[in-house]
């Protein structure tokens, strides 16, 4: 089922009939819809999905990228709420000076923010509880310059994490670092990967029961791809898995138990590759992390493998494009699975998975849902790795269908690239039809929402040899904006039936994760700068705002120390979405992140105000002599 | 060893000699102006070298030597940044006259050859002069460069008379992903 937005009440009565009808689930009321100014039509969730939200500290705060283990990115703040939204006023707002596109999501702990910036990596702790939100500290690692280009995408980040008194990220020469939160201090730093070898780190790092974990970006510069354990202390390196190569680097052991046949046997990593390939196999960890604490697994996925020229790596290319379930603990496999077998049109697979437990075929299965850069949603079993459902969410060309015995896409032969011949209208391109940007879970309405893309390539496939620190690539490709004409688009999707909710057409990419709340509101935004609130139910827009840049970030909220509730968001176009910076309207970059609340004045500012952070005028003074010609004027 | 002793004590007499000349001429001339032509350096620190900017590339415009180049471009992963186009995408728009390092046949070779700070491999131990030469003429093919006569503008960032095609190259239509285009390039150089 495919539903455009044009009327939101002709959406509401088709809901209401999916309700009736299929969904036995949609009666029943989760406990927390109660007393929260929603149309009481729609006080149920449609999949009867739910998921945990722990670790939850305080509501008020936004303590990890992805707001918890699970990586919902749904709060429970209701203050801004579907009456209100429209309201909202930029309250302050804060230039970090730096160019390249800014991915991350800002942290909040208590009265202090925490950001990083896209190269150079500097990082901001900023005090919410003065006017103005003053900077308490910054910090500024000197990152080497040459990873700037060795970047395959621009030289972003896309996250932090705060844990154990530190603020700990990664920098784009591939080491990482850990900053005493307070002081802003060097607390450690380790070196992960070589750069002049082409390896950069952009993904978030992620940390989960006192270890920290981090992976490699570099997929098109024919890096060996691995993910690694730090001790949150020492930074010291605890355990690593490569994800191709012979089974002691993929740290495949006797609990690797996969769900298909075809993902069993032997030093798979390595068999599955044309001789000695395999190291320089890419299939970099650069997406995002998640943990399931009851079962002390951590969920991630790999990228594209090196080369991207198919013709050059007959096989599998195991574990490229795939997501392993491993030990949070000794690293060691668990289970795979991978999304895209042989990938020919790079189709990555470290989009989030997000871990929600939904009820399905009378019983109640902990999954994983991943909205896979191949166009397919796949909800899988994440203890066991089968793949429940697995549907389109956009438009796609590369396959026919879904095998669900094999769990194998079913390829189209015509849309497979061969060297030095012009394959016309490839869907989707190589961003796919989803990129790395996070998607929301709101267990009220027991939908996923996402940004995606609409995007299609003519593409040509050079062959190619692997130079050290140089591309190992080989796709020459022209991209256009798929059926429609738009390249982008926001979804609601329900993961129990593989169907889409509704959606929301967008002239360009929607590159910016989802934020969820428990007044049923979802926020996003756009390449080209407008960021939206939208009605979590109906999909219908309650309100826009346009800011200086493209957004590729994620929205976040927050309760600051006055008690109100705050949204924010960067806008700094950058990344992956410069493929379409040829279109007439695309914005320049920017460095700017914007924080709203409602209308009435906060501390940052509001009519009347002039004090400033602490207390002191805002128009300075200059200091009095002790008679002065103003002083006896009074 | 006797000889090299020899010839450090001779050297020594004559540092000796010039550092007392230099020193009676700041005594007599306090104030006069030094008048110094240092190099100008790019934001990473590297020299800005003027050296073979006025050379001229010998193969250019040669049938042959573009072709070659265009094999070499893509063989050694140049296309994987600078695009099948050369309208950029990792690295920098090879077909406009924006150029961080020089646009004159000589600056381009001493790119090739000797890398810069922000990524890009220096070429001058796997590829021969000639192979750099005919990347370069390559390059020059696509109308951005700019000729050994107008270095000094060039490096002024004045307008340069148009010659030849036009760049037209653009970061998406090729290349990696994240392709810096034109005006991204521009608003960070």
């Amino acid at each position: 089922m495919y539903f455009t937005i044009r009327s939101a009440r002709t959406l509401a009565a088709l809901f209401g009939i999916m309700c009736a009808g299929a969904l036995a689930s949609c009666q029943k009321q989760p406990d927390s819809a109660k007393g929260l100014d929603v149309p009481t039509a729609h006080l149920a969730s449609w999949t009867g999905a739910t998921a945990d939200l722990g670790p939850r500290t305080s509501e008020g705060d936004w303590p990890s990228q992805g707001r918890d283990d699970a990586n919902t990115r749904y709060s429970t703040l209701t203050e801004i709420n579907q009456s209100n939204v429209d309201q909202l006023k930029i309250a302050w707002t804060f230039s970090d000076g730096a160019d390249y596109g800014h991915e991350g999501a800002p942290l909040v702990v208590g009265d202090t923010m925490y950001l990083v910036t896209p190269y150079p990596n500097i990082a901001y702790a900023l005090d919410l509880s003065k006017p103005g939100a003053p900077i308490k500290w910054s910090f500024a690692p000197n990152p080497s310059p040459m990873a700037i280009g060795k970047a395959c995408c621009d030289a972003v980040l896309r996250g932090w994490a705060l844990a154990d008194g530190k603020l700990i990220y990664n920098l784009l020469d591939a080491h990482t670092v850990a900053v005493d939160a307070k002081t802003g201090k060097e607390v450690w730093r380790t070196k992960m990967d070589d750069v002049e070898n082409g390896a950069t780190m952009t993904m978030s790092a992620a940390v989960y029961g006192g270890k920290v974990f981090v992976g490699n970006s570099g997929g098109e510069l024919g890096v060996h791809g691995w993910l690694a354990a730090l001790d949150v202390k020492t930074g010291k390196e605890l355990w690593r898995a490569y994800n191709t190569g012979p089974d002691d680097q993929t740290r495949i052991g006797a609990d690797y138990k996969p769900y298909y046949d075809w993902l069993k046997g032997k030093d798979l990593g390595e068999t599955t590759w044309p001789a000695g390939m395999a190291k320089h196999g890419g299939s970099a960890s650069w997406g995002w992390i998640t943990y399931d604490p009851d079962l002390n697994l951590i969920y991630y996925g790999t990228s594209n493998p090196s080369p991207r020229v198919p013709t050059q790596r007959p096989g599998l290319n195991l574990f490229s494009a795939a997501v392993w379930a491993r030990d949070a603990d000794t690293g060691m496999a668990k289970w795979a699975y991978q999304f895209t077998p042989h990938d020919q049109w790079d189709y990555d697979g470290v989009n989030e998975n997000v871990l929600i437990d939904i009820p399905y075929e009378g019983k109640t299965r902990k999954v994983l849902v991943q909205f896979n850069r191949n166009g397919f949603a796949y909800t899988i079993d994440r203890q066991t790795g089968q793949v429940l459902v697995a549907q389109p969410f956009g438009n796609l060309n590369w396959a026919t269908g879904f095998d669900v015995k094999t769990g194998k896409p079913v390829v189209n032969p015509a849309m497979q690239p061969k060297p030095g011949i012009k394959l016309q209208n490839a869907c989707p391109t190589d961003i796919g039809v989803k990129d790395w940007q996070p998607s929301a879970f709101s267990p009220r309405t027991g939908l996923l929402y996402t940004g995606m893309f609409n995007v299609c390539m003519d593409v040509t496939d050079h062959p190619q040899s692997y130079i050290a620190g140089t591309p190992y690539d080989g796709m020459e490709m022209v991209r256009h904006a798929g059926p429609g004409g738009n390249w982008g688009a926001f979804i609601a999707w329900d993961p129990v039936h593989g169907k889409k909710a509704w959606e929301i057409p967008e002239k360009f990419l929607v590159m910016s994760g989802a934020l969820a709340t428990a007044s049923d509101l979802v926020f996003y935004g756009t390449v080209d700068g407008w960021f939206r609130a939208v009605n979590a139910v109906t999909g219908e827009v309650l309100w826009s705002q346009k800011l200086g840049s493209g957004i590729v970030s994620s929205p976040i909220t927050y309760t600051g120390p006055d008690g109100q509730q705050y949204v924010a968001v960067y806008a700094g176009v950058g990344g992956a979405a410069m493929v379409e910076s040829q279109q007439p309207g695309f914005p320049p970059r920017g460095n700017t992140l914007y924080v709203f609340s409602l209308g009435q004045s906060t501390i940052h500012g509001g009519p009347g105000m002039k004090t400033t952070q602490a207390g002191e005028d805002a128009a300075a003074s200059p200091p009095k002599p002790k008679s002065s010609p103003g002083k006896t004027r009074k | 060893m006797r000889a090299m002793f020899l010839v450090t004590m001779i050297a020594s007499a004559i540092i000796g000699a010039c550092s007392q000349q230099v020193h009676t001429e700041t005594e007599t001339e306090v104030d006069a102006p030094v008048s110094l032509k240092i190099p100008g350096g790019d934001v990473a620190g590297a020299p800005a070298s003027q050296a073979g900017s006025a050379i001229e590339n010998p193969v250019a415009g040669q049938t042959d030597a573009i072709a070659e180049g265009k094999r070499l471009f893509v063989q050694m992963n140049c296309a994987g940044c600078h695009g099948y186009t050369l309208g950029g995408s990792m690295g920098p728009n090879l077909t406009d006259r924006y150029w961080r390092y020089g646009g004159t046949p000589g600056a381009i070779f001493a790119s090739i050859a000797d890398g810069h700070p922000k990524g890009m491999p220096a070429w001058s131990q796997a590829l021969p002069k000639e192979e750099i030469w005919e990347l370069v003429a390559y390059i020059q093919s696509f109308g951005g460069t700019t000729p050994p006569s107008d270095f000094q503008s060039g490096l002024q960032g004045d307008e340069l008379p148009t010659s030849g095609a036009p760049g037209n190259g653009t970061g998406a239509h090729s290349g990696a992903k994240g392709a810096a285009s034109k005006s991204a390039q521009t608003a960070n150089p």
